[in-house]
């Protein structure tokens, strides 16, 4: 009776914060700009959503951990039905879903399922183990800067709900007594073999028990969800699918290539439009709020798995920009920043950057102006695109790189902070200047100022 | 146009020897490095010598060519951009361009990508993917090694190529087969990748207008890769943009200079390390006679690794390749660019 009033009450709770936090998430991707062409084609769109998803394709570019992840996605989604059912065994230990719930197919692939999870959340955890930043790489670990409290509670969480399943699932078998038949409990049939000594009493107890600890560890996974928006680790469940759904190609196609135009309020902006435009127009990214809200969205559902890291040619060869450090700090600030504002202005009586608070931090900035994005992240991009190629998740970065350079060369007229002529050459034109001057051109560099 | 001054044919250029684009089938955007950039010269130069080899009609825009505004738009300068773009976009326009051919990674991507934006649709191919179109047609056909500045011994089939992938075109357009099967035609050559290839390829550090930036932090990116394809042990290593040649050429000479790399390694385009194995011939392709009659005494003049400029050694600052080693610039022209009130 105390585990029914306790589960239910917990699941009450969790679910009112999960649903919070879930519309605060949607209220600060909204406060993003436009971005215009995310809808075409919603048939094609569709199509890449759940090739991606189900197939794991960008997943799948790393073999092992994407196959491992793919029976953890399918399990978390397929074993919702064993969380409907632990509610019924709550109040009738031989509860079973109506219709399906004593269908062979359903306990076949429940069984299976529960299974292949188990064993490849073990080998993710293993994963995360073995290349922790404390234990191999350091900074050459992909999840060096990754919050890995976040990543071992997942994993914690669905260890124990497959184990949870498991054990119901045995301990079923072994409350039919003689009935129980093998062919229903194809996986499980020896755990119930070993349950088989407890009275049928101690066996619904144990019932109860399991199914309230597995109620009440999904509700704790709901719960972290509801006071950590910025936990893409997590998040990543819901957001994921709106993300790659609104990518900038329908096909799936990564979104590299060409860049996108520079927008104001979702218009492309050029010389035509120039003069038209607001006073106060940002051309580019000089502010959170400047990102678009597909922008906002990509930092949101960052997974910190580091792919994109691991791949960059900046982060390994020693320079301070990291992708997916970018990408988490971007985050942070966002959340951060909206929070406060919504809360009617500072209401931080404790900035945690100095006597900064979190609305006034500039976006680029270095640490004395306890700037987001340090100038020596922002420039050190080669544009390679091998994190976007990398991202499961079809974060684009490049994209959000390329728009802050844009504020900060057109309206902060800051350059790069190493380079040689960088700002007199192109404020001069230099590249025009230099690269136009075809027979007399007798310099030995490519684009060198005649 | 220098590049092109020495070459035993005329490269028809559009305004002064044609007056469309109609009257060719391709349009041969050189781009900046293809025009003044030595190492890069020799690469547009074999393109041109393969394109006539194999009767393909081309021409070039010559003055009226601007820079693409790749690394402009990456190093944020959107309006630079724009300005070039809408520069290049009328003269596309003008001279009727719709097939390009580029030997720049980043031209050929901007070109492809990012021109529909000035109304300009064209189809824009890679030379790589040209001249693999071309020796698949059988209008080039490489041939048993020939002299060639490092692997000139003769029979022997042991020379051995890395290849590696632009970042433009492989992760950026997905273009990773093309180069790969005209290295594997070439007759005595092997190819051997390097462990970070394809699509985790490893960017030779110059994309996003880093070529213009000095490289203070951390190790230097062309170091890290050139390593990467020293330690293959390639006799050549092939490259298919002018960027990633500037890059591996003066990481290579960096690593020659302290001894972790063989003097006899050479960075060259897959188009040179083409040319320089296929029978040239200006008789119409496919005439074998016409073919074993030229071949021998065409290759021994026009060969494209040593012959038509000198050597340009002097060009590699040891251990020095950044940006002011790149680009040593004077006083900068005068303004050219009309920059909106707000700047």
């Amino acid at each position: 009776m105390f585990a029914i009033i306790v589960s239910i009450a917990v699941t009450l709770i969790a679910v009112a914060l999960f649903a919070r936090t879930a519309a605060h998430i949607v209220s600060v991707v909204g406060t993003g700009q436009p971005a215009p062409g995310r809808t075409n084609q919603p048939a094609t769109r569709w199509v890449t959503m759940l090739r991606e998803t189900l197939g794991h394709t960008r997943m799948l570019q790393w073999s092992l951990v994407g196959a491992l992840h793919w029976f953890v996605f399918v399990g978390f989604g397929f074993l919702f039905f064993t969380l409907l059912t632990a509610y019924g065994q709550l109040f009738d230990a031989s509860f079973a879903l109506p219709v399906i719930g004593h269908w062979v197919a359903y306990e076949w692939v429940t069984e299976a399922i529960a299974w292949l999870m188990l064993a490849s959340i073990a080998g993710l955890i293993a994963i995360r183990l073995t290349s922790s930043p404390a234990r191999s790489a350091g900074r050459y670990s992909r999840f060096f800067g990754s919050r890995m409290w976040q990543g071992y509670f997942v994993e914690a969480v669905i260890a124990t709900i497959g184990l949870c399943i498991i054990v119901l699932r045995g301990a079923e078998y072994a409350l039919l007594g003689a009935e129980a038949s093998r062919l229903h409990f194809p996986l499980t049939f020896f755990v119930g073999d070993a349950l088989g000594g407890m009275s049928q009493p101690a066996l619904e107890n144990l019932i109860h028990l399991v199914a309230a600890l597995k109620i009440l560890v999904s509700s704790a996974w709901l719960i972290v969800l509801g006071l950590n928006a910025t936990m893409g680790v997590a998040w990543h469940r819901f957001t994921a699918w709106p993300n790659i759904w609104f990518k900038r190609h329908a096909d799936g196609t990564p979104t590299l290539g060409g860049l996108q135009p520079m927008m104001a309020g979702g218009v492309p902006i050029d010389f035509e439009n120039l003069e038209e435009l607001d006073e106060d127009t940002a051309f580019g990214v000089g502010k959170i709020e400047d990102f678009s809200w597909k922008g906002l969205l990509d930092f949101t559902t960052c997974t910190e798995c580091g792919r994109c890291q691991s791949q960059c040619p900046a982060w390994n060869t020693e320079k301070p920009l990291s992708p997916k450090l970018f990408v988490m700090d971007l985050r942070e600030h966002a959340y951060a920043k909206a929070t406060s504002l919504l809360t009617d202005g500072n209401s931080r009586d404790d900035p945690p950057h100095g006597d900064v608070a979190e609305a006034d931090r500039p976006l680029i900035g270095d640490a004395d102006a306890y700037g987001v994005i340090d100038p020596a992240v922002l420039w050190s991009c080669t544009s390679c695109g091998a994190c976007v190629q990398q991202c499961p998740v079809d974060i684009e970065h490049i994209d959000h790189i390329m728009d802050m350079r844009r504020y900060q060369v057109l309206v902060e007229s800051n350059f790069p902070p190493s380079s040689l002529h960088f700002s007199k050459d192109w404020k001069a034109g230099g590249i025009r200047g230099t690269c136009r001057l075809r027979p007399e051109w007798t310099g030995r560099r490519i684009c060198r100022s005649k | 146009m220098d590049w092109a001054k020495d070459l035993p044919f005329e490269v028809k250029q559009v305004g002064i020897d044609i007056d469309s684009l109609d009257e060719v089938e391709w349009l041969f955007w050189v781009g900046c490095a293809g025009a003044y950039e030595d190492r890069a010269k020799k690469t547009t130069r074999a393109v041109a010598e393969l394109l006539h080899a194999a009767g393909v009609t081309f021409a070039v825009l010559g003055d009226g060519e601007t820079c693409t505004g790749d690394p402009a738009r990456r190093a944020g300068n959107e309006f630079v951009f724009q300005q070039l773009g809408m520069q290049n976009a009328e003269v596309l326009k003008e001279t009727s361009a719709k097939k390009v051919v580029s030997t720049c990674a980043h031209c050929f991507n901007t070109l492809k990508h990012e021109y529909q934006q000035f109304g300009v649709e064209l189809e824009v191919v890679h030379h790589t993917q040209l001249l693999n179109r071309l020796v698949r047609e059988g209008r080039l056909t490489p041939v048993a090694p020939v002299e060639s500045s490092v692997a000139g011994n003769g029979a022997s089939p042991t020379r051995t190529i890395t290849y590696h992938d632009p970042c433009f075109m492989g992760r950026h357009n997905q273009i990773y087969e093309p180069p790969r099967e005209l290295l594997s035609v070439i007759p005595g050559a092997e190819l051997k990748e390097m462990a970070r290839t394809g699509e985790r390829s490893f960017c030779c550090g110059a994309g996003g207008a880093r070529m213009w930036m000095e490289e203070k932090i951390g190790e230097r990116i062309n170091l890290n890769r050139t390593s990467e394809a020293v330690a293959t042990g390639a006799d050549q290593i092939a490259v298919a943009c002018p960027f990633c040649r500037v890059m591996l050429s003066d990481g290579l000479t960096a690593l020659q200079a302290d001894g972790s790399a063989r003097e006899e390694v050479e960075v060259l385009d897959v188009a040179q390390l083409l040319l320089a194995s296929v029978r040239r011939t200006p008789a119409a392709p496919g005439d074998p006679a016409a073919v074993e009659a030229e071949s021998a005494e065409t290759e021994a003049e026009t060969d494209p690794l040593d012959a038509v400029t000198p050597p340009d050694a002097d060009l590699h600052d040891p251990g020095d390749a950044d940006t002011a080693a790149r680009l040593s610039g004077p006083t900068p022209s005068p303004d050219e660019i009309a920059f909106p009130d707000k700047l």
